[in-house]
């Protein structure tokens, strides 16, 4: 058979017909399963997205501390409407350099192995990738607006539907305007240079943020009414009616390109992209934010340095947790959050107030119990470790406890100092903040042993897992106890937070105490016996 | 296809360097391959085996030097190139809606056979998977999941042959078969690469090996390259 008959066969089959084919074969139930898991999943995104917005809505409240008086800072020249431009244009950066990570364009595994190498033309393969990235593009954008229009009536307190349905359409042309922006890049296969491009813009819109926060206090009029212009256009109808309009023309010529540039995306960069969105997934899957967030390979030789020079004296337990902290990045977390706070508190309007130290106190112990529980977990939880290490599984449990404990104690110390120093909380009853820095430490140290030892994976397997409605419900407590666990034994730094000058009640103490017992238990354990050696 | 000017092999790798940016694993390598000719890869784990065959398929782009294939450089992206040469490199991502014999017929239908049920149920004999032809792939075995990859591979017709260890959890008769079915395909013209631990393979099915081993790869012949694995 000569080439041109196999050609002329191949170009009549088409593998969409196939699949198609297979999929409508399925019977009742098995629609019926794939429908509900879809149904439970889109019902979660909206229960988590009620959440979300109270959360954020709560967060914003303690911020501008309503009816507390708060700390004047000297250096506090922005408020949080006028920063709200800038997270739209970090918003738009981040979107773009997600979606160039992602590809956008890219090819399921199945679609890679056994559609992409077959001689056919791969225009309807490339054009359902593009839909796809398109879609993808879009979500992403709306969800970014979502969280951005909460939180601008959370600071406006009115809500026009008018103006956030257009911003809405706005978000929406502006990720399908990103995500062919991002197809394009990626025919080029330009994407790292513009990930270095983006780099820098995050710089540039850093130091004009310091420029601007120079001008302002030094009380540039200019500077003033520039940034209160930008304020104020975000709430003006006209405003999004214009930016739609224009986003719409973009988007037209954008996605017309980017379905010109389709066919030029190599085969090689549609099955890497394939890849990097199945890993992007179980990130989500696992709420795994380091996993989302894979380091450069720079950063990685750095913390493999660093790493071997600061654990090489340590017994072999503690090397392990030191360089899962240094080489896992668990670090960057809370190091990012207390700068973060820090930031806040001196440039930001309103902040230095007794209400959000309370609540910066409340995100760092939930975010250290996940944190150091991803740090200690492999310790509880592989049992092959005893075998290798010729330790018994309680002197590990041990070490994990005492890790978590001085780990917390030191993130909770930093924050209170920071605090103290900008004059947020006053320090004059130093004896009761360390007493009550040791009993949140100890707290949120046992609720990390307890999220750690229940060794769950990801969310579908933690749901998946319970069979009925009680055994889900048993599921979501415990979870729940962790955070109750890790929040109540702060309460003691929350009434300091609130009112330094007042005496905390013995039964405050006791009860706060009553959930730092796992972690006491162990340590007290771990103490004799290094005393008896 | 259409083949370069002066191509007197048809695979030609010339000062290949293969790695990663930051890492290089094995070369400088120079290869020429003629037509029917087979060639085991051998060496040590981590030695660039598996990095040898995808930086020969494109998936990944040398350090140094080029790969010629027909006296042009690969090009994954070109239809003739995907015509021409058969790949089974992967454990296998399947479509989890198709069953073993609508996999077959993707591949068959999409290289044009015109006979493709006949090649299908050759296939199925070939690699006794009649009982479960009609199965999805999550109700398959390890063993069944690599048969019906080896099967999708050596359904078609290719000028090139690329398998990764294809005695990977295949049971003793079928991987006789597999060896004397792909010294068959040799003979009648087809050109084989095979990544192999099994000097059984190289004895039966090859005529020669490239053996990857500090850095470098050096050409046996097959019973050499069989009495390295032996050693």
């Amino acid at each position: 058979m000569s080439d041109s008959d196999i050609s002329a066969q191949a170009s009549e089959f088409d593998p969409r017909q196939l699949i198609l084919r297979a999929k409508r074969r399925r019977n009742f139930s098995e629609r019926f399963d794939s429908f509900s898991d879809a149904y439970v999943w889109v019902l979660a995104a909206v229960v988590a997205l009620a959440y979300l917005f109270s959360a954020i809505f709560g967060l914003i409240f303690a911020l501008l501390g309503q009816g507390v008086a708060h700390r004047q800072m000297p250096a506090a020249v922005w408020n949080l409407q006028e920063l709200s431009p800038v997270l739209l244009a970090l918003g738009a950066i981040y979107l773009l350099r997600l979606l160039l990570n992602l590809g956008p364009v890219a090819v399921s595994a199945a679609k890679a192995d056994w559609w992409l190498p077959l001689p056919l033309s791969s225009a309807a393969l490339r054009g359902s990738a593009l839909h796809n990235a398109l879609l993808i593009g879009m979500i992403a954008s709306s969800f970014i607006g979502v969280l951005w229009l909460i939180v601008l009536y959370g600071l406006a307190g009115a809500f026009d539907p008018l103006l956030a349905g257009c911003a809405l359409v706005c978000f929406a042309l502006a990720g399908i305007l990103l995500a062919s922006a991002g197809a394009v890049i990626q025919s080029f296969g330009q994407q790292r240079l513009v990930q270095r491009w983006i780099g820098r813009c995050m710089v540039v819109i850093a130091v004009v943020l310091v420029v601007f926060w120079g001008l302002l206090t030094a009380k540039n009029q200019c500077a003033q009414s520039v940034v209160e212009s930008m304020a104020g256009s975000v709430l003006n109808l006209s405003t999004w009616i214009c930016s739609a309009a224009i986003l719409l023309s973009l988007v037209i010529a954008s996605v017309w390109w980017a379905a010109q540039r389709n066919r030029h995306i190599s085969s090689k960069s549609l099955r890497s992209s394939g890849e990097y969105q199945q890993r992007a997934l179980g990130a989500l899957m696992q709420a795994d934010v380091l996993g989302g967030n894979a380091p450069s390979a720079a950063a990685i030789g750095r913390r493999r340095r660093w790493g071997r020079r600061i654990a090489a004296s340590l017994p072999v337990v503690w090397r392990i947790l030191v360089l899962r902290w240094i080489r896992g990045g668990y670090w960057q977390a809370t190091g990012g959050y207390l700068l973060l706070v820090m930031a806040l508190v001196t440039t930001v309007e309103q902040v230095a107030n007794p209400l959000s130290a309370m609540v910066f106190y409340l995100s760092l112990g939930v975010l250290l119990t996940i944190n150091v529980s991803g740090v200690i977990a492999p310790l509880l939880t592989q049992r092959q470790l005893t075998q290798h290490l010729g330790q018994p599984a309680a002197k590990l449990k041990q070490s994990a406890a005492l890790f978590a404990v001085i780990y917390s104690a030191m993130a909770l110390g930093l924050l209170t100092g920071g605090l103290g120093l900008l004059g947020v909380a006053e320090l004059d009853n130093v004896w009761w903040w360390c007493a009550a820095v040791v009993v949140g430490s100890l707290g949120v140290a046992a609720a990390s042993l307890g999220h750690a030892q229940r060794n769950e994976r990801d969310w579908e397997s933690l749901l998946g897992a319970a069979t009925n409605d009680t055994t889900v419900a048993l599921v979501l407590f415990s979870e729940l106890a962790t955070v109750v666990r890790a929040v109540a034994s702060l309460a003691p730094l929350f009434l300091l937070a609130l009112s330094p000058q007042a005496d905390i009640a013995w039964p405050l103490w006791a009860i706060s105490l009553l959930f730092t017992l796992p972690a006491l238990r162990l340590l007290v354990g771990a103490f004799p016996g290094r005393m008896r050696r | 296809m259409q083949t370069g000017q002066r191509a007197k092999h048809q695979l030609e790798a010339k000062q290949l360097t293969i790695g990663y940016p930051q890492r290089t694993i094995c070369g400088p390598l120079n290869l020429q391959v003629s037509a029917g000719q087979g060639v085991g890869i051998i060496g040590a784990n981590g030695s660039g085996k598996s990095t040898l065959v995808r930086t020969i398929l494109g998936h990944l782009p040398p350090v140094h030097g080029e790969v010629e294939f027909l006296g042009l450089p690969v090009d994954e992206d070109s239809i003739a190139f995907r015509r021409e040469v058969a790949v089974q490199i992967t454990d296998g991502t399947f479509f989890e809606e198709l069953t073993v014999a609508e996999h077959l017929e993707l591949v068959a239908r999409g290289h044009g056979l015109p006979l493709w049920e006949q090649n299908i149920e050759k296939e199925l004999d070939f690699f006794e998977l009649h009982a479960v032809a009609e199965l999805l792939p999550n109700e398959l075995s390890s063993g069944q999941r690599r048969k019906v990859l080896l099967a999708a591979t050596l359904i078609r017709p290719a000028q090139l042959v690329l398998l990764d260890e294809p005695e990977q959890r295949l049971d003793l008769r079928i991987r006789q078969k597999l060896y004397a079915r792909l010294a068959q395909l040799r003979r009648s013209g087809t050109t084989l690469l095979v990544v192999t631990h099994d000097p059984q393979l190289l004895r039966e099915s090859m005529e020669s090996a490239l053996l990857l081993d500090e850095d470098q790869g050096a050409v046996l012949d097959a019973e050499a390259g069989a009495q390295w694995l032996e050693r």
